[in-house]
């Protein structure tokens, strides 16, 4: 007996691009999924994400269905974790491979999963830009993120004080 | 056709050319060479203008800047380790404090995110004129007072006063009272980093003033949201720590470290701190003195993880009973003996039951306790296995000279036992191998000895019929590795080992190549790869060096098991040969 079809889902993205996606996949994302539910009725017309791009989206996708059929963590998870204080910042082998982007496209991930409510990959990439800033000094920081150094007279002031306390000052 | 672009040297020019029409030619270029630098001027001033401005608006539209704060406070809480920073002093290139010398906005959201401030830990370590105490204490309240209302984990370890410590550790006022040579010696220190006198009536912290007082000062007011409270000290600071001997209320704790080195002069400190302690669940005590018990009064039964250093074998015992929750338990006894009648602070003797000395013990019964880890240096019957019970026991590891009596009571005590770890030094232990062999669940087994312990006992027990004929394998049927460290005859080892499994030899193992034949130390671990691999499907050679297993055991290894059986990593220092058992006899 063949295997009952999976529902296809259609979304279009900022730039027009549309996806044809699992249902399944879809609802890796939470804010999708809530949407998915709020509709009882099946709908053609594609779901509108007005704030991510094709290419980005493109990533996502291949995220989630990387990682389709996992259990969604709960709000219950996130808190016992928090409670076990048992974070780390280690990344899967392949999560890591995944990651491996430009900058830009890093940060467009990490806003896409915020914004669809996607935690195991915003978590990914929060990680993944947590390990870039450990170990460095502010000025290395500033270099990585073209940060530029926006300190008011006053707080310099503070900084400078503060940095009594510091070992390498 | 301008003269510098005639190819007529300058030198036969001044021959023929009139001086005052160089002089003009040499002044208009000069002109235009002096305008061109003007331009040039204004152009790179311009140039920088723009590329201050682009860098400007390529900085304002930098990736990181679309993040909203929320996802940079997420980013911020990864950047914690599992260890809490170090507070006193800080790290530039370790959050939180990395964090907020970035720029205003990181700044900003580095002290909104609590979650970043709510561990510390503080060495003391103090440069002078820069760690006054009361500026220490408020750059501390700072650092709390960002964690807003979570839970806070404090940990105060040593301060750094060897030779190697930068800069010079404080020497404040020499005070009056100390005697004149003392004062000679601090007024002549001169560029020494380092100063340990030592003697009879020296208190060495009245050299350090109230430096160290900001330990108190921010773990007093802040009791009731302190979690974890890690405090490792050098015992001559004691005075330091006095507050902790106050009836204070710390009804958050989860998890208490209590490390204090100690001497006849400087006995530890009771813990008169854990009265009050509702939450705790977690204990860790380098020293765990016969003082500090009979002044405790706490509820032992929410413990869940338990450690000592050191430990009264009598109070471990009382104590140990009385962990109901008991989920992990490491302890080195100490055996007091005779002497247990003369110690300070007993407040009367012990009820016969807890009698140490082969009386009978307390019923023990921990459903919860999953790991036990018990050293010591003596033989002492410390349970009565009649009434212990250890149901969910799965580790177990002792390490004593030996602990004959006391794996034989553990061993009836339990029977999910899947590891076991043993560590003794010279005396037999049939009783305890007889146990083991009927422990259903076993499957890791490590024995490391110092002299034949575990030979003699097999070699007894073989000549006992016990296991003549018959493999440890087959007598313990999970049994999946082995690992062993030691001196065994061959035989017996085969005897042990014949056993499809995984056997490790630690470096320093050694084989007697037969019975009663004079000791001679024949193998290393290039032997035992030669001569022990064949019963076995894995045999693991931790740090083995390239000398001891050459490359023609490797290849005749490799000749017998076949290239797919064949593993290796880490050639220099760690080997893994993986083979099949092919029926090897160990008596050939």
């Amino acid at each position: 007996m063949a295997a009952p079809a999976t529902q296809q889902i259609k979304i279009r993205c900022n730039d027009e691009k549309e996806f044809t996606v699992d249902r399944d996949v879809l609802e890796r994302s939470v804010l999708i999924k809530n949407m998915l539910e709020d509709v009882t009725e099946q709908q053609d017309a594609p779901i509108p994400l007005p704030n991510v791009s094709g290419p980005v989206m493109a990533k996502v996708l291949e995220y989630c269905t990387h990682h389709r059929g996992e259990p969604l963590p709960s709000a219950d998870t996130e808190q016992s974790q928090d409670e076990t204080r048992k974070r780390t910042t280690d990344i899967s082998e392949w999560d890591q491979k995944f990651i491996t982007v430009d900058q830009e496209m890093l940060f467009e991930i990490i806003l896409a999963a915020n914004y669809l409510d996607i935690k195991s990959l915003l978590d990914v990439g929060c990680k993944t830009v947590a390990n870039m800033i450990k170990g460095k000094t502010p000025e290395e920081i500033r270099k990585l993120f073209n940060i530029v150094n926006d300190f008011t007279p006053e707080e310099e002031a503070q900084i400078k004080k503060e940095n009594e306390w510091a070992e390498d000052r | 056709m301008a003269l510098h672009e005639s190819g007529i040297s300058p030198n036969s020019v001044l021959h023929n050319v009139r001086q005052d029409e160089l002089q003009h030619q040499h002044d208009d270029f000069s002109s235009k060479a002096a305008e061109l630098k003007v331009q040039l001027a204004a152009l790179t001033a311009e140039y920088a203008k723009l590329e201050k401005a682009a860098s400007f608006y390529q900085a304002a539209l930098a990736p990181w800047k679309q993040l909203p704060n929320e996802v940079l406070q997420r980013i911020f809480c990864w950047t914690k380790s599992t260890e809490p920073p170090t507070c006193v002093p800080f790290s530039r290139t370790v959050a939180p404090m990395q964090l907020t010398q970035v720029c205003s906005r990181w700044r900003a959201v580095a002290f909104a995110t609590p979650t970043i401030w709510q561990d510390l830990k503080c060495t003391v370590y103090l440069p002078p004129d820069k760690y006054e105490r009361y500026e220490t204490i408020a750059f501390l309240q700072s650092w709390v007072s960002r964690a807003a209302y979570l839970p806070l984990s404090i940990v105060a370890i040593p301060p750094d006063l060897g030779p190697n410590a930068t800069p010079t550790p404080p020497l404040p006022p020499i005070p009056q009272h100390h005697h004149p040579i003392m004062q000679n010696l601090l007024q002549n220190l001169g560029a020494r980093s380092y100063l340990s006198p030592q003697g009879r009536g020296f208190q060495p912290w009245l050299l350090m003033g109230d430096k160290f007082n900001f330990i108190k000062d921010i773990i007093t007011p802040n009791t009731s949201r302190i979690r974890d409270l890690h405090i490792t000290f050098p015992m001559y600071y004691r005075h330091t720590l006095a507050f902790l001997q106050q009836s204070l209320k710390f009804p958050a704790l989860e998890n208490i470290t209590l490390d204090f080195t100690t001497s006849a002069q400087f006995p530890p400190p009771n813990y008169s701190l854990l009265k009050d302690t509702p939450s705790l669940r977690r204990a860790k005590f380098g020293i765990f003195n016969m003082t500090s018990h009979t002044q405790l009064q706490m509820n032992w039964s929410r413990i869940t993880h338990f450690e000592a250093g050191l430990i009264p074998s009598n109070i471990f015992l009382r104590i140990f009973g009385e962990m109901k929750s008991l989920q992990s338990c490491k302890a080195t006894l100490q055996w007091i003996g005779t002497q247990m009648q003369h110690l300070p602070n007993m407040a009367g003797p012990l009820p016969v039951h807890m009698n140490p000395l082969g009386g009978p013990t307390p019923p023990i019964d921990l459903p919860f306790l999953h790991t036990l880890e018990l050293s010591s240096t003596f033989n002492q019957p410390v349970f009565n296995s009649d009434n212990t019970n250890l149901p969910n026991l799965k580790v177990l590891s002792l390490a004593a000279e030996s602990f004959s009596s006391l794996a034989t009571s553990l061993l009836k005590s339990t029977i999910s036992l899947s590891e076991l770890r043993i560590k003794v030094h010279s005396q037999p232990m049939g009783g305890a191998i007889r146990n083991m062999l009927h422990l259903p669940a076993l499957s890791q087994l490590t024995h490391f000895t110092f002299e034949l312990a575990l030979s003699n006992t097999i070699q007894e027990t073989i000549d006992q019929h016990i296991l003549r004929d018959i493999s440890l394998g087959q007598l313990i049927p999970h049994l999946h590795t082995f690992h062993f460290s030691g001196k065994i005859f061959p035989r017996l080892l085969g005897t042990l080992l014949a056993t499809k499994g995984f056997v490790s030899v630690d470096d320093g193992s050694t084989i007697f190549p037969e019975i009663g034949k004079p000791r001679r130390k024949v193998v290393t671990r290039s032997h035992l790869a030669a001569s022990f691999v064949a019963p076995f499907q894995l045999v693991k050679i931790t740090g083995c060096r390239p000398d001891i297993l050459t490359d023609a055991d490797l290849e005749k290894i490799q000749d017998q098991v076949g290239e797919e059986c064949f593993v290796m990593e880490a050639p220099e220092m760690d080997q893994w040969v993986m083979m099949h058992q092919i029926g090897w006899d160990i008596d050939e």
